[in-house]
């Protein structure tokens, strides 16, 4: 696969406690810890909407919330490995117990719900992707974005959230330290290119939103985030 | 308000995420659908689902007669007072 070049021309995370980008350079140097009990900020929006956000949808919403402007209009796509684990064992749960299953859960138990969501929110009618690819989650939502972009000059939104993960299921998710939500404002440019290398190392220990943060705080020039599957190969102009 | 109707009112608004709206606030005779409460048909199946979960009552195919019962907390708590006596 060809190199694929790229500008982000903004970016916003959240985790508990991690809600700026100071915040996020010192926890790439060790000085902070995602442990603060803090939830990310919703009041912006409608109650009557807000109220069918799950945590991690509330997440999405306050990062991706500082990559816009008003009024604007743009594509989205959207990635996690694990989605909305709580609904899942929610409805699990249900049917393990012979209750019929909760609609909202049930509607909003889909990949796509949070884009969805966010898509009603925005009153944006833009086409929005959502990806489930294992570890190579953002690497992916950057190749559809890289397609978006040969289309038109961008923004293209790209997201990026894990959850913390639920009983019983925590014993089989290593990748998510802590609850995360990255949004990145893509546009087409060279500041940062991405390659798929045939040679993969050992999986990395964090998702690649927290491989991103770390190397971007630390302004690295070129850093690698492997999965099972690939070996991504990131540079930086 | 009733015990049954501050129970229902309670269970509402905690199953449907209504963080906006008090308990202590609501009148038990306010539109669920049309009026203070804004709710929309997926609130009245989740509504539905909670009858069920909570007092083991099973709703009828009656639209007429459902819509009567959901109109407001009120209606509700004599419905499921009507069903656990029957």
């Amino acid at each position: 696969m060809a190199a694929i070049p790229f500008s982000i021309t903004r970016w916003s995370a959240w985790a508990p406690g991690l809600d700026s980008s100071a915040a996020w350079a010192a926890w790439s140097r060790g000085a902070a810890r995602a442990d603060t009990p803090t939830e990310p900020d919703s009041s912006f929006v409608p109650a009557g909407m807000r109220r069918r956000l799950s945590p991690l949808a509330r997440m999405v919403f306050a990062v991706a919330r500082d990559v816009v402007d008003e009024g604007e209009s743009m594509p989205t796509v959207f990635a996690s490995r694990h989605g909305e684990l709580d609904r899942t064992v929610e409805l699990l749960s249900s049917i393990a117990r012979d209750q019929d299953l909760s609609p909202t859960s049930f509607g909003l138990s889909v990949h796509n719900a949070i884009v969805g969501q966010w898509s009603m929110f925005r009153g944006d009618r833009s086409e929005v992707t959502a990806i489930a690819a294992a570890g190579d989650g953002l690497e992916l939502a950057l190749v559809e974005a890289a397609a978006l972009l040969q289309e038109r000059p961008g923004p293209v939104l790209v997201l990026f959230a894990e959850g913390d993960t639920p009983e019983p299921y925590t014993g089989f998710v290593s990748d998510v330290p802590f609850r995360h939500a990255l949004a990145l404002r893509v546009e087409r440019g060279a500041e940062w290119t991405l390659a798929r290398d045939e040679a993969r190392g050992a999986p990395s220990a964090e998702s690649a939103a927290l491989v991103w943060l770390r190397a971007n705080a630390a302004g690295a020039a070129a850093f690698r985030h492997d999965t099972a599957r690939s070996g991504w190969v990131w540079s930086r102009a | 308000m009733s015990d049954l109707e501050a129970e229902l009112t309670r269970l509402i608004i905690e199953t449907l995420g209504l963080e906006d709206l008090r308990a202590s606030d609501m009148d038990p005779a306010a539109l669920l659908f049309d009026g203070d409460w804004g709710l929309d048909s997926v609130d009245a199946l989740e509504i539905g689902l909670l009858l069920q979960n909570r007092y083991r009552i099973q709703i009828g195919d009656d639209k007429a007669q459902n819509r009567a019962h959901f109109e407001s907390v009120r209606t509700l708590a004599a419905f499921v007072a009507a069903q656990r006596t029957a």
